[in-house]
């Protein structure tokens, strides 16, 4: 008589990992259409001097990174890659968007400053969580569809 | 001090930053570089036109009920922004910030019926030079200083 017993853990940790990159994928998902809706509920002019703080650009170019480790925590983020202007401009719509969301002063002295990131990311917190956790169940469930091109894209 | 109102809560955190003290030994306290007392130039409710420098501003943010507590238990983050001109200045924007840290890294509030609170991290950037039409002989350094706390004006609702 025989047992044979089989150590399934490492398909468990893939498991584990896999569920918890797609459930940050899913809550980025949420928080990206929130940034890019309350940008376009105030227009498109961007820039220091226009009074509006995105452009087209900018709204495109809300991105999602990979997820990644950052001291044993998985961490995915959203926001503006660096590097991206408009034709012309000396500023980057990042660097436009960080001294707004954190304050600037004009060459005139006046002070401005309208945030956009950190009270999209607040009033979402729970929606984002609630697709990290549906998306997260799902494929421990092995429910969730496989990553893959969609029908008739 | 007491966390019975959100306005006695600003003023504990706005006098604990202004007891703050940079330098080697005693220290030198910052209400020697943005004044004392209500008229310090620490705002907390926007800045006034034709603020001298250096000026801060505090704010409370990301102040919410955390999963257990009951609501009663609130997680937030108190950012200054220190503000100062011209870019020589950095050192002393650099001073402030020092005192900031020292008035306000570990305090802990703990008053008879009067709520409990404690900071539990913090952090410090410079933001980059200003482009653009945004001022580049203005420095700015952003602090966040992140806590908990169980306030009375919370457990006075609770049941």
């Amino acid at each position: 008589m025989s047992a044979t017993f089989t150590n399934h853990v490492p398909d468990f940790d893939a498991l584990l990992s896999r569920a918890v990159d797609e459930g940050l994928k899913a809550g980025g998902r949420v928080l990206q259409p929130a940034v890019r809706k309350r940008y376009k509920e105030r227009g498109f002019k961007g820039g220091y001097t226009t009074g509006a703080d995105a452009t087209g650009l900018t709204i495109d170019s809300i991105a999602l990174s990979d997820p990644v480790t950052e001291d044993g925590v998985r961490v995915l983020r959203v926001g503006l890659p660096s590097g991206i202007r408009q034709p012309g401009d000396s500023a980057t719509v990042g660097e436009v968007a960080l001294f707004w969301e954190l304050g600037h002063t004009m060459r005139n002295g006046v002070r401005r400053r309208v945030e956009t990131w950190r009270p999209v990311a607040e009033e979402s917190r729970h929606q984002v969580a609630a697709a990290f956790e549906k998306r997260f169940a799902a494929v421990m469930n092995g429910t969730a569809r496989k990553p893959g091109p969609r029908p008739g894209a | 001090m007491s966390t019975a109102t959100s306005t006695s809560l600003h003023t504990m955190l706005r006098d604990r930053l202004l007891s703050g003290t940079f330098g080697t030994g005693a220290g030198t306290v910052v209400t020697t570089l943005l004044g004392a007392g209500n008229n310090a130039r620490l705002y907390q409710n926007g800045i006034p036109d034709g603020a001298a420098y250096p000026f801060a501003e505090m704010l409370i943010v990301n102040d919410a009920t955390t999963s257990w507590g009951d609501g009663i238990r609130t997680t937030f983050d108190l950012e200054v922004t220190i503000v100062d001109r011209p870019r020589t200045q950095i050192s002393r924007a650099r001073n402030i910030a020092d005192a900031f840290d020292n008035g306000m890294v570990g305090f802990t509030f703990a008053g008879a019926d009067a709520g409990f609170l404690r900071i539990t991290d913090r952090s410090r950037s410079q933001m980059p030079q200003g482009t653009g039409d945004v001022d580049r002989e203005v420095v700015q350094i952003r602090q966040l200083f992140s806590g908990f706390m169980w306030s009375q004006m919370l457990a006075r609702t609770y049941p």
